[in-house]
């Protein structure tokens, strides 16, 4: 490629990524349909899985963190690092809400650049017992989070229902 | 090929654990140290991983655990040394070879695992593994017989290179 051709290409923007949650919340199931665009199942995540999706003028660097108590000490210093958080809840489940809202706060509070946009995925929205949207942003206090660039939708990773549209917002939001 | 212990360690929900180790002869600050070092990051089904803690030394096969209701679980078969000495080649073998066999039966459980693990650490030390699962399924793998293929692979590959020469 000539040294003009080089100067004048467009630039690729990299972001790094992250996507946190409680164990078995779907992160690594929304990650592999992604990649694949379509469901594939998955076993818990051991730490960390890392993923990169190239899309034009935009690679996204994704680093899955396993939920599991015992990994989520590795959590605040790849958090500090990165330009986009991707928080899933697992919609069906009523019981750990108050664990996945706390610990939320916590990535928000202490983890994070305030500046990064905040995706936060109501997932599991193919099982009949879960939370709805406003339930869910009621229950997480989501308007207390002023003026932090923030979007919920309601996913399903077996689906694909909500996918595209979450991550276009999330993409678009990089492209500001 | 004889091992100090098997373990057998599991994903729980708070992160790794064990579930059984026999026979239970390791020091609790050794065990909870393989149960670390067990699986490393970003391990996945089908990974054999070692490892080192003191003097002990540590070969350990990861799996997934299928199931039905619930999404597949992740875990590992650790077999443990006092020293280097041992084919870390033919151990793979044996536990992808056991893994394998359960899976296809489907009884690649917990459960089955943590009642074979003393037949397997048996089958490990006399190097000839004889597993019965139920009325039906038994499982087989002698590796004397597994070294012997292997170096007869050997030693016809040597042939072909001495030809070359």
């Amino acid at each position: 490629m000539s040294f003009l051709k080089r100067l004048f290409r467009q630039r690729t923007k990299r972001v790094t990524i992250t996507i946190c949650g409680l164990d078995n919340a779907g992160k690594t199931t929304i990650v592999r349909y992604l990649v694949a665009g379509e469901y594939k199942s998955t076993v818990p995540t051991m730490g960390v899985n890392r993923e990169v999706i190239d899309l034009p003028n935009l690679q996204m660097d994704i680093f899955d963190l396993g939920g599991q108590l015992d990994f989520r000490g590795i959590w605040p210093e790849i958090n500090e690092k990165s330009d986009g958080l991707v928080y899933v809840v697992d919609a069906s489940d009523y019981i750990r809400l108050d664990e996945s809202k706390e610990i939320f706060y916590n990535i928000i509070n202490a983890q994070i650049n305030p500046l990064i946009p905040v995706l936060i995925l109501l997932n599991k929205c193919d099982l009949e017992e879960r939370l709805s949207r406003i339930e869910f942003i009621n229950a997480f206090d989501l308007p207390s989070l002023g003026n932090i660039k923030w979007a919920c939708f309601v996913t399903s990773a077996i689906t694909g229902e909500g996918i595209y549209d979450a991550f276009r917002w999330f993409i678009d939001a990089f492209q500001e | 090929m004889k091992p100090v212990s098997l373990c057998l360690v599991q994903m729980g929900t708070k992160g790794l654990e064990l579930v059984k180790v026999y026979p239970n002869v390791l020091p609790e600050e050794i065990l909870n140290q393989i149960v670390v070092k067990s699986m490393p990051f970003n391990a996945k089904n089908g990974d054999f991983a070692s490892s080192t803690i003191g003097d002990a030394v540590f070969s350990g096969y990861i799996f997934s655990v299928p199931s039905e209701n619930e999404r597949d679980n992740i875990a590992s078969l650790v077999a443990v040394y006092n020293n280097m000495n041992y084919d870390s080649n033919a151990l793979r073998k044996v536990f992808a070879f056991t893994i394998a066999e359960l899976k296809k039966n489907n009884v690649a459980d917990i459960e089955t695992l943590t009642k074979i693990l003393p037949n397997l650490y048996n089958g490990l030390v006399n190097g000839r593994l004889k597993i019965k699962i139920s009325s039906v399924i038994t499982l087989e793998f002698d590796m004397q017989y597994k070294d012997e293929k292997d170096v007869d692979l050997e030693s016809l590959n040597g042939f072909g290179k001495d030809l070359w020469k």
